[in-house]
């Protein structure tokens, strides 16, 4: 019988719950000064949750192996819109991250490809990975190259060295180079924020996915270098370096002493201050920070122990999926996307990360964010179905 | 089959997560249980102030509640802020300079400096709140919903004894007379006898109170000192109506009967080798026509006859040398040396009002004791006070001071002093038809032998002169003239009204100077609806 995990459902709509709750207590002030109506924010983030919630349950109702099946067309476009908002959006504060549709009847639809790039990514990745049917380096990959199992007869062991070369040479090659161009195109953008989400997931699913460790070291090494060089080169984000290490950024000081304002019990729903003028765009990037001041401790607590419960979860539906590499991978990558931007938006609102713009996820305002996070729990809630499909049978 | 996934990987994901959570997690306790207080007051120090909120001053009304002073909201001295709570009150002064020098001014910070508005600033200020304001990182402030505030208890209003109509009429009549004279300055205060409810307080030159700062600084072409309220902030030698003192000792005692001849009709005697006379020579005077004709030599004779000490207490009992307890800032409550030290001449000086002085509000309240028949009654300036809801919190009653004469003795001497007006000195000032009892004044000033500052220019000018009057009197003079008369039946319902020019230059006797003024202000205001019905249809012309 099928039967989805309630609990990721459940954790999901309280994180909804509060996220909604808190977009109008951060917005609420602002917008009521620069639109007139307190509700702005608020109800223009009811669109993308009500498309969100239909979103994730079509989903779920949707084999997750079809993903793996067109992965490489899901990165495809992926890369396709990443390139068009370089080329065709015009830029906000002096980054272009936004596709907007601002004709007659499209008034204020906008969305940002690199949120729908973090799961194009995971699929990707996951797929790419889970073609090999076991260790990458150490066995055949007699699927993925199209030919029929043969069994392991020591006779084709040049054979199976000489794939795994081949190997080496290109399917290596070619996963370093797709996600290579997917990363650049987010940092011109440039969104640092969910680059560095995803770098640090890409990682995780590489290593889950049995990846050799001196590989995963020199993965690392660039990734690392990589980014180095792109922090010396964007005087935005070096900026925010510096500022972290002289602790004398304005933001994170607001954010801090919102945070550290809030208390064991917080100042009370609506009553924060860090929010009114002092913290800029308070409902997307800083909203953390209005949770810490007016929920207090207990709530940013339950907040983020909620978050590492929604990962273990994840972990646990992926665990009893590992009869499917990719099932196993994606339920992986999904649950680690979500707690790693998670933990990277708290890290940054209480200081202990060098600020960098990314949202709280199904909690801060935005519309593509939040659609992009329910439908990954959509494909997770799917996989725990799977997951009692296979136990059945 | 060969295991796909490696568990041990995924734990040590798992456990650097949990670790992950934890560093967070202790972070939070860190900032948010460790260093709450700290960051608490921070943030409530950069994102709010409190702002004092200052009520809107009281009004100050006249006794038919007309408005003499109100506050209201001044947009060009609104201060910062997005507007609410910086707006700042004006002061307004709506009948502009009527009775300014009584009520007095604020100062630019709202709070009052002279007169009533000086005296009473407790009750016209009332209790300032505040509010808490949002500040925003530049330090602008805003209202926001949420702060928590005291609102201001608005102030109390004060309702004065003054008729506004009254006072207007004596500030023309004197405005006039003090031009037409050429004076330096004048004053007239007019109360009630009966109650020692003052009606008005004038004093020219005035202040404009709702532009003080710009109010003229001269008068006659000589610069004068503008805000003082000289009916109570200037002591004089009040001349021959202090006579009042003489004769009230005189009837008190009965001395002597009216018809005797006090004075032969030499016109002059000689005191310690200063010859005082008379200003015409007359015939034998009888005491009435002493009092009348206001002969200084017969009054020097009537002193020797009173003697020292009860003149001096009699002087004491009409409150002479004492403040009358009126509730306005700076009296001058005069002078009035104790009899060990007169000297014979100094004696003789004081039985015609000079060598000793007072303000024209205790002249006015010696001569109430006459018209109300006998009693020193405190003045009473306010009327009422309200509380800010417009309920009355306080009525002034008639506070008496002391019984000083009989009622027969005070009507006897009423009668002598209704003949000043229609037989002797204070001829000018008769209206026909109405009974005025009153009593005229000259005195000449003291110039003072020493160099002083604050001499007006008019004796400034005497002592270049005449360097031999400097130490003595000169013929500048202070006149006065107080009169009352009945506007009904009862003790209650009289007018009196005490007049002072200083430094007339065209005239110089007190019914030359005074008594048509006081006439004018007598018809003017028994024409006025709240006297009018109660006087005798006759009168009214």
């Amino acid at each position: 019988m099928k039967k989805t995990d309630k609990g990721i459902l459940l954790i999901t709509l309280i994180l909804v719950g509060i996220g909604l709750i808190m977009v109008y207590s951060s917005s609420a002030f602002s917008s009521l000064r620069v639109m007139n109506t307190s509700t702005f924010f608020f109800k223009k983030q009811l669109i993308p949750l009500g498309i969100g919630v239909v979103l994730c349950f079509t989903v779920s109702k949707i084999d997750y192996r079809i993903w793996g099946k067109y992965s490489y067309l899901i990165l495809g476009i992926t890369i396709l819109l990443l390139f068009w908002v370089l080329l065709f959006s015009q830029s906000v504060h002096g980054t272009k991250r936004w596709i907007r549709f601002s004709n007659s009847s499209l008034k204020w639809i906008s969305f940002q490809p690199a949120e729908f790039a973090k799961l194009g990514v995971i699929i990707f990745i996951a797929n790419f990975i889970s073609r090999q049917t076991d260790g990458p380096l150490r066995r055949s990959f007699s699927e993925a190259s199209g030919q029929a199992n043969h069994s392991a007869s020591g006779g084709l062991y040049t054979q199976y060295v000489s794939r795994r070369i081949n190997f080496v040479k290109f399917r290596g090659l070619y996963l370093s180079i797709a996600l290579a161009i997917v990363f650049l195109l987010i940092a011109l953008e440039p969104s640092f924020g969910v680059l560095f989400a995803i770098c640090v997931t890409c990682l995780i699913i590489l290593f889950l996915g049995n990846f050799r460790i001196t590989w995963l070291l020199l993965i690392f090494a660039g990734v690392f270098g990589a980014g180095f060089l792109l922090i010396n080169h964007s005087p935005y984000a070096k900026l925010r370096m510096a500022n972290f290490f002289s602790h004398e950024g304005y933001q994170l000081r607001q954010s801090i002493y919102g945070i550290g304002a809030g208390g064991l019990f917080g100042a009370g729903l609506g009553n924060g201050k860090a929010k009114l003028f002092f913290l800029p765009e308070p409902h997307t990037d800083f909203i953390f920070s209005i949770i810490g001041e007016e929920l207090g401790f207990i709530g940013c607590a339950i907040v983020s122990v909620l978050f590492l419960i929604l990962l273990i979860r994840g972990i646990k539906i992926g665990i009893r999926q590992q009869a499917d590499k990719f099932g196993f991978l994606l339920a992986v990558g999904i649950s680690f996307i979500i707690f790693v931007s998670a933990g990277i938006h708290i890290g940054v609102t209480c200081g202990i990360l060098p600020i960098t713009g990314i949202p709280l996820p199904f909690i801060s305002f935005g519309g593509s964010n939040l659609l992009s996070n329910l439908i990954g729990i959509g494909i997770l809630l799917n996989i725990s179905r799977q997951r009692q499909r296979t136990e059945d049978r | 089959m060969n295991k796909q996934v490696s568990l041990g990987r995924v734990g040590l994901v798992l456990a650097l997560s949990i670790g992950f959570e934890i560093f967070i997690l202790t972070r939070l306790v860190s900032l948010q249980l460790f260093q709450y207080s700290k960051f608490q007051t921070r943030v409530s120090q950069q994102s709010k102030t409190r702002v004092k909120v200052t009520p809107v001053r009281g009004r100050i009304y006249d006794r038919f509640m007309r408005i003499l002073a109100t506050s209201l909201p001044d947009p060009s001295s609104a201060s910062g802020g997005d507007g609410q709570a910086g707006i700042k009150s004006k002061r307004v002064y709506p009948l502009n300079d009527l009775a300014g020098n009584l009520l007095g001014f604020v100062g630019r910070d709202g709070s009052g400096l002279e007169g009533i508005e000086y005296e009473f600033d407790y009750l016209l200020s009332g209790n300032s709140g505040w509010t808490d304001l949002g500040k925003t990182p530049s330090g602008k402030l805003y209202p926001y919903p949420g702060y928590s505030r005291v609102s201001a208890q608005s102030a109390q209003d004060i309702v004065l004894t003054i008729d506004a109509d009254i006072q207007a009429i004596a500030e023309e009549s004197l405005k006039k007379r003090v031009n037409s004279m050429r004076a330096s300055s004048g004053s007239v205060v007019i109360l009630n006898p009966g109650t020692g409810e003052i009606l008005a307080m004038v004093t020219i030159p005035c202040i404009n109170p709702g532009n003080w700062a710009q109010s003229k600084r001269t008068l006659n072409g000589l610069p004068t000192i503008l805000c003082k309220n000289r009916a109570l902030q200037v002591q004089f030698e009040p001349g021959s109506t202090f006579k009042i003192i003489p004769i009230s000792a005189i009837v008190e005692n009965e001395l002597v009967v009216f018809s005797d001849t006090v004075e032969d009709g030499t016109g002059e005697v000689t005191i310690e080798g200063k010859t005082i006379h008379d200003l015409h020579p007359h015939g034998p005077l009888t005491f009435t026509e002493a009092v009348w004709k206001s002969s200084n030599v017969a009054f020097v004779y009537l002193a020797n006859l009173i003697g020292r000490k009860r003149f001096y207490e009699a002087a004491r009992a009409f409150g002479f040398g004492v403040s009358t307890g009126i509730t306005l800032p700076g009296e001058a409550r005069g002078s009035l040396s104790s009899p060990d030290n007169w000297s014979d001449l100094e004696f003789a000086n004081l039985a015609f009002g000079q060598g000793m002085s007072c303000n024209l509000l205790q002249l006015a309240l010696a001569y109430s004791v006459i018209a109300n028949g006998g009693i020193l009654l405190e003045p009473i300036i306010i009327k009422e006070i309200l509380s800010n809801k417009g309920k009355v919190i306080y009525t002034a009653k008639p506070i008496k001071v002391r019984k000083v004469l009989s009622e027969d003795k005070a009507k006897k001497i009423k009668e002598l002093l209704c003949g000043v007006i229609n037989e002797g000195t204070g001829i000018l000032a008769k209206i026909p038809g109405l009974d005025i009892a009153g009593k005229t004044g000259t005195s000449q000033k003291y110039i003072p032998a020493r160099r002083t500052s604050s001499l007006s220019a008019p004796l400034r000018q005497a002592k270049r002169d005449g360097a031999d009057k400097a130490g003595g009197y000169g013929d500048i003079y202070t006149v006065t003239f107080v009169g009352f008369f009945s506007i009904g039946p009862s003790t209650n319902e009289q007018i009196l009204i005490a007049c002072l020019i200083d430094e007339p230059k065209v005239l110089h006797l007190g019914g030359q100077v005074c008594g048509p003024m006081f006439k004018e202000i007598a018809q003017k205001t028994i024409r006025l609806n709240p006297y009018r019905t109660q006087m005798d249809t006759e009168i009214k012309g």
